[in-house]
This record gives structure tokens, C-alpha cells and sequence, in this order.
């Protein structure tokens, strides 16, 4: 099976609507980040808290900034705290697929005889498996939870790490710097800290945020389908899949949630989008 | 009858005239050279022919195909123009062609472009012109992809899809550099030969002046986006005048090299873009160099069928 | 190419067999054992003892394994521990519905994607081109099932011309399927669409500063035209590669949306299965999704090696 590589914008326009985009998606970030992080620390109501005689409040009603769900939730708390999972998520996802994925990646790449082949159809294999297949496994298993759904995201993530770490090695190993240094007597360990891990870091950087944008996506539509967080903790997804119920009656519950999960992925993309200007032409310029 | 006239033109990349005021005129059956390294801007100027300049360069001046203007054509009547009147066979035979679709049928599409053929026709006629290329088996080939077929291979079918239509003027943009050495004497018969058979005229651009001299007969030398002289071929290489003819001469002449010395060059390289001194382009490269030459000189006759920009020439052989 | 064409097909088999061996060895490792859960906790160890003889899960794990592949070779996928059922029969009516909404899915997508991509690409220096772009940045980053949920309500609720959820099959009544399967085909469309648009565009920027497209136009080709000849094609080369990644994506996408529209495909009866910890139905179903997966991903490598004729006789 063929990945191909992202395909290469033509020599960006550096010019404001450039910058204006990366900003636009540092500010989203930022955004998400203030409200997981707030949310430890304030709430304007407990996003927990059932209220009966508040129930699906209208904006502004009864003190509700964006209402209350059919329990007499708060919206706006629960989307606070719901940011949590949300970032959560993308960390988790990110993390596990570098960890795992970019060293089988660069050791593909080095040793690129029959230990590169065999990672690399590994590899292959594990692509095979989508996030939501995993987490269907593990959720049949051990019981849908915040932790089964990340970790089934973070696996599925590792393929496209791996994959991309062992291309930009293969380039890396084919410059000169490296050819000196193995001609140097240098050993792998040596070679892979200081050429390959700086050279395809920033590559690696751009694939973090946008594999980010996507873990989070995964996980939304995992707790859509009860496969991740679990009430009573607030999630973006489930939040969504509990408001379809009242589609009929209180349409506004369905706009919210989605519109944070869509902000939050947009400035994940953005930013991606404005790192891989920053960091890669370098390396565009030698693949073309 | 004169088939194609550039006259001043000029194409300006931002506020860079990369091409300056150059004209030419070639009439049926001229075979005239344009001579220049790399950043003369000879390329650009052969596009501007074709109205196949780049987005970010702009043409100014005025360019005439068979008595008509072109200058301001809008793309569909270009494309009338292009391939029936006009065609140009490009450097890079390796990327030339659609690498998907087989050689057959995209000199039949050429065909096909202009004249009224059904498919079958089209192909036949296609397979004959790989056949007029000189292709061995040209059936055979005419079956085949691209990367199926070698450089020189592939030019040739280049060249049969550029006079497929038989315009009234072939251009060349350094046909033959990315080829073999063996294989680019055969090339360059075979353009003269095809051009002298339709009585085409020929607009043969290099930066390879003993190519130049085999196939032309009139010749231009140009730098800095200028035309710097021009006459007939022999008589501009056999005593040229301007230095930077004589430079790029005594550079190509290794046979006149004693053994063990050092080879001539110009001194100095080409700038680049936009770098290119005030007044005469080559001053600053020039050992003939004058204050005066801070003017740009006139492109001025010098003789009855030579002219020249250099107000400090060199001297000609017979004064 | 032959020769090429087996090696894929090995690999294929390969590939299917491990994952089956990562999906038993999940599912044999997952805790619970299936006697006991039906027998629940008062009964007796000799009666947990015979059941799982009875039921074959005290037998060494990879004699298990040995005889869940040998009955899926016979297209037997076992048997419900808990719906007493037989697992392929249950699967068989809902493949339909999912792989109708992925077909549907991946068309609208293409419908999509290749028009707003070219766009994109041609007109990629003004203003109208930059738009576009951003709004396949927007559309990729939004949630298909959210999408689903707020059409269904413009649509369904709201203006009530298209049904908020079901299926009917196609054999029954065509117009009433190809209706149930707007909305929630939009809804993934949207999405995949905006994600293929990206690629669209790039690679069709990229065929837009090939040497060939000169080359036609020199020989009397408008811009348009050659790359409605030439460029077309060679774009789609690299499109085609990842729709085969696409596909898998748009499966997965289709039982999430499946969710959202109450269809009765293969989504709902394995989140019905997980929450019933019915193993041998989730172990069934999701072996043949990733079969599924699988075997699409090779039909698109074979697609490539059909377009692009560089790759059939180099090796």
C-alpha cells in the first residue's frame, strides 16, 4: 500500500494573508488551551450538576451563559471542562505514535536491510487497523473509557509517524554531513541524535499538529459513540450525541459543541499549515 | 516575406527588463542564431514569440507573426497561432512529453489541433512524421510511452509534433544540450535539413556557439537582455567586434589552447536579475571598458550587414 | 508486472492473517470469560467447567485460533455467546447499508473534491482561489456526525424533504434509497471531500508547471485544454494513491455516521456488541471491516498501476 506524501503547495505567499492564517490558528489553540486550563481552576457553574428546575435553559437564561442542557447543565462549564478531554486526547495520541512510531521510524531508515523492511511492513499492517476499530476492541473488552479511546487513537496514529520518520531518514542518510560522519567511524546512536533526530524534527513537528487536529477529531466522534469519556465527566462529543436527542426542542445544543471541536481542529491545521512553512523549505526545496 | 519581427521588445519581471528592446527579423527560410549564457535572457525572449512567457513576466514592444500582431493576443487566438505558424521545440526532451498517453497519439493530438483529421488519419499521418524524424520503426514507436524511449528519441518526437502543422517558423531553445555529443550532430542535421526541406524559417537559440555556426546563418549575441551585435555568422565569429563576442570565442576555442596553459574566460560571472550594471550591460566585465561606457551605447550598423552596441569595439582585422 | 501483481497479492494475505491473529489475541486477552458471564457468578465450578468445554474456550489458545480461521474459511464466523445467533447472518443484510453509504460516501466526495480542487489550483493567485482554499481548511476540520446531526435538522426537521434516519435497500424501492442516503452521504462527503480537494489541488498545481503542458500548448493547446488533456490524468495518479487511505477513512466515518442516522448497517450492531461484550460478534465484524479495509487498499494499488504506465513494465 502506497501513502503518498503530502502533496507541495507552490512557494508560499509570505505575505499578511499567510501570516494572518498562523495567527489565526495560534489563536485557536491558545483558545482551547485557556479554556482546559481555566477550567481547573473556575467554572462559572459545576458542569456536573444536575438542575431540574433549569433545564434547557435559553442563552442567558437563568444566568446561563449558553444555556443548559436536559438535565440543567450548563453549557458553557461543561464546554470548559470538555477541553480538557479534548486536549487531552491530541497529547495522548501525539505522544504514544512519537514514542512508538518515530524511533521504529529512523531505525527503518538507518538500517534500512531486512530490519527496515520488516518495521516497515509492520508498519503496513498496523494501518490496517483505524482508531475506531481499536476502540471498539478495547471498549468490548474493558469498557469504554477517556483512556481505552486515547490509547486506540494513539496506536492508530503511529503508522503515519513511522512512515514519515523513515522517509525524511532515508533523505537525511543520504546527505553528506552523514556520509562524513559514518565515514568517521561514527555509530548509529551518535549519528541519530545529532543528524537525523534535528533534520527530520521539523517535519515531524508539522505531522504532530496536524495528527493533533485529527486525534481530536477521532476522539469527538468516539465519545459521539459513548466509546470514550463516560458521563458524568463532560466531553465535546458526547455532549453532541446527547443533544441530538432534542434536536426537535433545543437545536441550539447541537451548534456549540460542534463549533468548539471544529475551532479547536482548525487552529490545530492552521498551525501545522504555518510550521511546515517555517521549518520545511529547506527540505521541500530537496525533494523537488 | 517576413515571418517573424520582434521589434523592441522588452519583458519585464517586476521592474527587471530581463529582455531589453531586442528585435529581430526573420524571413522564410533566414536561419538565424541567438547566442547567450545562461540569464541573457534568450529564452524568455523566444517564449514571448510564442506568448508562453510566464504569469509574472510582462511583454512590451512589438512582436509580429506573418504580418500580424501578436503582442496582446488573448490565449484562444494564441493557440490558433501556436503550432500553425509558429512552434518551438524546447531543452528538455526528458520531461517533455505526457508521460501517461503514448508518443503516437500526442503527435496525432498536434495534428488533430489544427487540421480537420479523424483519428485514424491523424495517427497515420503521426506515425509518418516519427517516420520523417528519423526514427527507426517509427510504427513501433509510435506505440510506446515516453520513458520507454531515450533523449534523443524523445526530442525527435518533439520535433515531429512541431512540424506536424508546418508553421512558418521553427524555434529551438537549445535542442540538442541535454543530448549525447554523439547524438547531437545527427540532431542538428536533421533540423537543418527538415527546415531547409519546408523552407521554414529557423530561430535557433544556444549558448554553444560552434552548434550555432553549423546550423545558422545570421547570428545575435545577446546579454544582459540585450542584443550586443549581430551579422552574419561567420564574419561575427570570424572577427568579431563587440569584446563580449571576442570573449565568448577565445573561451570556446580550447583547440587554440597551448598545452598546459590556462584556458580563457571573461572575467568576472553573469550577475544576476536586476544586477546588471548601468549603461553598457558588459562594463563591468569589459577590458575594453571606457568612462564613456557609462551611456548605454547604440545598437548601431557596423558595416553593411552588421550591427553593433560597443562605442570601443574591437578593432577589425582589417584596419 | 506479473510478478509485481503477486507480491501484492502475498502481501495482502499476509497482512489479512496477522490481523486476524492481533484480533483473536485481543479478544482472547480482553478479561472475562465468556462460561462464566453466561452462567453468572452463583454457579458452580464444575458447571463453568463443562460449559467451557462444551463451548471449546478450554482448549490452548492457538488451537482456537486454529478453528475460528478454519471456520471462517467456510465462511462460518462463529456463534453468538450471547444472542445464540450465528455471527455471518447477522453481518450479511447490514453490509449492505454500510458499503451503500461508503459508495455514496466516495462519490459525492470525488463530485466534490475535483471540481474545488481544480479551482483551487487554476485560479490559485486570486482572491476566488484563496477562498476556496480556506474553505476546505474549514470544511476538513469539522465533525462529519456534527454535520450529520445539523442537516438532519435543516432537512429533516425543519423542512422535512428528507427522511432524519433508516434505510431502505436498493433492490426494494431505488429512489427511496438513493433518499435515505443523502443526507448522511453529504455528511461524510463534506468532510472527505474537503480532505481529497487539498490533494486535488496540489496535485494539480504541481502537473500545471510540468514541461508537457508547455509542450501542448506550443503546439496550439489552449492552457485549459492541455490540462484537460494531459494534466488530468497525470493528477489523477496521485489522487488515486490516497483514496485508497481515503476509502478506509470513509468506512470508519460511515458506521460513526450510521450512528447519527439510525441506519442499520454494520456501526450500530457492533456498538450494540461491544456494549453487550458479545466478543465473537465484535471479533467477527471487525475482522471483516479490516478484511474489507484491506482488500479495498489492494484494489487501489492495482487501480494505480492501471493509470500510470511507468510502472507496468520497470520494475
Amino acid at each position: 500500500m502506497t501513502v503518498p506524501t503530502i502533496p507541495i503547495d507552490e512557494p508560499r505567499r509570505r505575505g499578511r494573508l499567510h501570516h494572518l492564517t498562523v495567527g489565526l490558528g495560534f489563536v485557536l489553540v491558545l483558545l482551547t488551551i485557556v479554556m482546559a486550563l481555566v477550567s481547573f481552576v473556575w467554572t462559572p457553574y459545576d458542569p456536573t450538576f444536575v438542575n431540574a428546575n433549569e433545564t434547557l435553559d435559553g442563552l442567558g437564561q437563568h444566568g446561563h451563559l449558553l444555556g443548559t442542557d436536559a438535565f440543567g447543565r450548563d453549557t458553557f462549564s461543561q464546554l470548559l471542562v470538555g477541553a480538557r478531554v479534548t486536549l487531552l486526547a491530541g497529547i495522548i495520541a501525539v505522544a504514544i505514535a512519537a514514542v512508538v512510531g518515530v524511533p521504529a521510524g529512523i531505525l527503518a531508515g538507518m538500517r534500512a536491510r531486512w530490519l527496515g523492511e520488516l518495521i516497515m511492513r509492520g508498519n503496513d499492517i498496523l494501518f490496517a487497523f483505524p482508531a475506531l476499530l481499536l476502540a471498539i476492541l478495547f471498549a468490548a473488552g474493558w469498557g469504554a473509557s477517556t483512556w481505552t479511546a486515547m490509547v486506540a487513537i494513539g496506536i492508530s496514529t503511529v503508522p503515519v509517524f513511522a512512515r514519515l520518520a523513515r522517509a525524511s531518514t532515508l533523505q537525511v542518510m543520504t546527505t553528506e554531513y552523514v556520509l562524513a560522519a559514518r565515514a568517521a567511524g561514527r555509530g548509529g546512536w551518535w549519528i541519530a541524535r545529532r543528524h537525523v533526530l534535528p533534520n527530520i524534527a521539523s517535519v515531524l513537528v508539522v505531522q504532530a499538529s496536524v495528527a493533533f487536529g485529527l486525534a481530536i477529531l477521532a476522539e469527538a466522534a468516539l465519545a459521539y459513540l459513548g466509546l470514550s469519556t463516560q458521563p458524568p465527566t463532560p466531553s465535546w462529543g458526547r455532549m453532541l450525541h446527547d443533544a441530538q436527542g432534542y434536536l426537535f426542542t433545543a437545536p441550539r445544543l447541537s451548534v456549540w459543541p460542534g463549533i468548539a471541536i471544529g475551532l479547536a481542529v482548525l487552529g490545530f491545521n492552521l498551525l501545522g499549515d504555518g510550521l511546515r512553512d517555517l521549518l520545511d523549505p529547506r527540505l521541500r526545496e530537496r525533494r523537488r | 516575406m517576413t515571418v517573424l519581427e520582434l521589434r523592441e521588445l522588452t519583458v519585464h519581471i517586476g521592474s527587471v527588463p530581463v529582455v531589453d528592446r531586442v528585435s529581430l527579423s526573420l524571413g522564410a527560410g533566414d536561419r538565424v542564431g541567438l547566442i547567450g549564457e545562461s540569464g541573457s535572457g534568450k529564452t524568455l525572449t523566444a517564449l514571448a514569440a510564442l506568448g508562453l512567457l510566464p504569469e509574472t513576466a510582462r511583454p512590451g514592444g512589438g512582436i509580429e507573426l506573418c504580418g500580424q500582431s501578436v503582442q496582446d493576443l488573448s490565449e484562444r487566438q494564441w493557440a490558433r497561432l501556436r503550432g500553425d505558424q509558429i512552434a518551438m521545440v524546447f531543452q528538455e526532451p526528458m520531461t517533455a512529453l505526457d508521460p501517461v498517453m503514448r508518443v503516437g497519439k500526442q503527435v496525432a493530438i498536434a495534428l488533430r489541433r489544427h487540421r480537420d483529421l479523424s483519428r485514424r488519419a491523424a495517427f497515420a499521418s503521426a506515425v509518418d512524421l516519427l517516420r520523417q524524424v528519423e526514427l527507426p520503426e517509427p510504427a513501433a514507436i509510435a506505440r510506446r510511452y515516453p520513458h520507454q524511449l531515450s533523449g534523443g528519441q524523445r526530442q525527435r518526437v518533439v520535433l515531429a509534433m512541431a512540424l506536424a502543422n508546418e508553421p512558418a517558423v521553427l524555434v529551438c531553445d537549445e535542442p540538442t544540450t541535454a543530448l549525447d555529443v554523439t547524438v547531437q550532430a545527427r540532431m542538428l542535421a536533421l533540423i537543418s535539413r527538415l527546415v531547409s526541406d519546408r523552407g521554414m524559417a529557423l530561430l535557433f537559440i544556444s549558448h554553444d556557439l560552434a552548434v550555432v555556426s553549423q546550423v545558422c546563418e545570421r547570428v545575435l549575441v545577446m546579454y544582459g537582455g540585450r542584443i550586443v551585435e549581430s551579422g552574419p555568422v561567420d564574419r561575427v565569429f570570424g572577427a568579431p567586434r563587440h569584446p563580449y563576442t571576442a570573449g565568448l570565442l577565445a573561451a570556446s576555442d580550447i583547440a587554440d589552447v597551448a598545452p598546459g596553459a590556462a584556458l580563457r574566460t571573461i572575467g568576472g560571472s553573469v550577475p544576476g536579475m536586476g544586477e546588471f550594471p548601468s549603461g553598457c550591460v558588459f562594463r563591468n566585465r569589459c577590458d575594453r571598458a571606457l568612462p564613456e561606457c557609462a551611456e548605454i551605447p547604440p545598437l548601431v550598423p557596423d558595416g553593411p550587414d552588421r550591427l553593433l552596441a560597443c562605442i570601443n569595439p574591437v578593432p577589425r582585422a582589417d584596419s | 508486472m506479473a510478478l509485481n501483481l503477486a507480491r501484492r497479492l502475498g502481501f495482502l494475505v499476509l497482512t489479512l492473517a496477522v490481523a486476524s491473529v492481533v484480533i483473536f489475541a485481543v479478544c482472547a486477552w480482553i478479561p472475562g470469560d465468556p462460561a462464566t458471564t453466561l452462567l453468572g457468578t452463583q454457579a458452580t465450578p464444575a458447571a463453568v467447567h463443562q460449559l467451557r468445554h462444551q463451548l471449546g474456550t478450554d482448549r490452548p489458545l492457538t488451537s482456537q485460533y486454529g478453528s475460528w480461521i478454519k471456520s471462517l474459511f467456510t465462511g462460518d464466523l462463529g456463534t453468538s455467546y450471547v444472542t445464540k445467533l450465528q455471527v455471518w447472518p447477522q453481518i450479511q443484510p447490514r453490509l449492505g447499508v454500510t458499503f451503500s453509504l461508503v459508495l455514496v460516501g466516495m462519490v459525492l466526495a470525488l463530485l466534490i473534491a475535483v471540481p474545488v480542487g481544480i479551482f483551487a489550483a487554476v485560479r490559485h493567485r486570486q482572491v476566488s482561489g484563496v477562498v476556496v482554499s480556506g474553505l476546505s481548511q474549514i470544511g476538513l476540520a469539522l465533525p462529519a456526525f456534527w454535520i450529520g446531526i445539523l442537516l438532519a435538522f435543516v432537512f429533516s426537521v425543519k423542512l422535512d424533504i428528507l427522511p432524519p434516519g433508516g434505510y431502505v435497500s436498493f433492490r426494494q424501492d431505488p429512489v427511496e434509497w438513493l433518499r435515505h442516503l443523502v443526507l448522511p452521504g453529504i455528511s461524510l462527503a463534506l468532510v472527505q471531500g474537503a480532505v481529497l480537494s487539498r490533494y486535488v489541488r496540489g496535485a494539480v498545481l504541481d502537473v500545471m508547471n510540468e514541461d508537457y503542458i508547455r509542450t501542448a500548448r506550443a503546439g496550439g493547446a489552449t492552457f485549459a485544454k492541455a490540462l484537460w488533456r494531459h494534466g488530468l490524468r497525470n493528477a489523477a495518479i496521485p489522487v488515486v494513491t490516497v483514496l485508497g487511505l481515503q476509502l478506509a477513512t470513509l468506512l470508519i466515518g460511515a458506521i460513526v455516521i450510521e450512528s447519527v442516522f439510525t441506519m442499520p448497517g454494520l456501526g450500530l450492531m457492533l456498538l450494540q456488541a461491544v456494549g453487550n461484550r458479545d466478543l465473537v460478534l465484535v471479533e467477527g465484524t471487525v475482522m471483516i471491516l479490516v478484511a474489507a479495509v484491506l482488500v479495498l487498499n489492494f484494489l487501489v494499488d492495482l487501480l494505480y498501476l492501471l493509470i500510470d504506465p511507468r510502472l507496468r513494465s520497470s520494475r
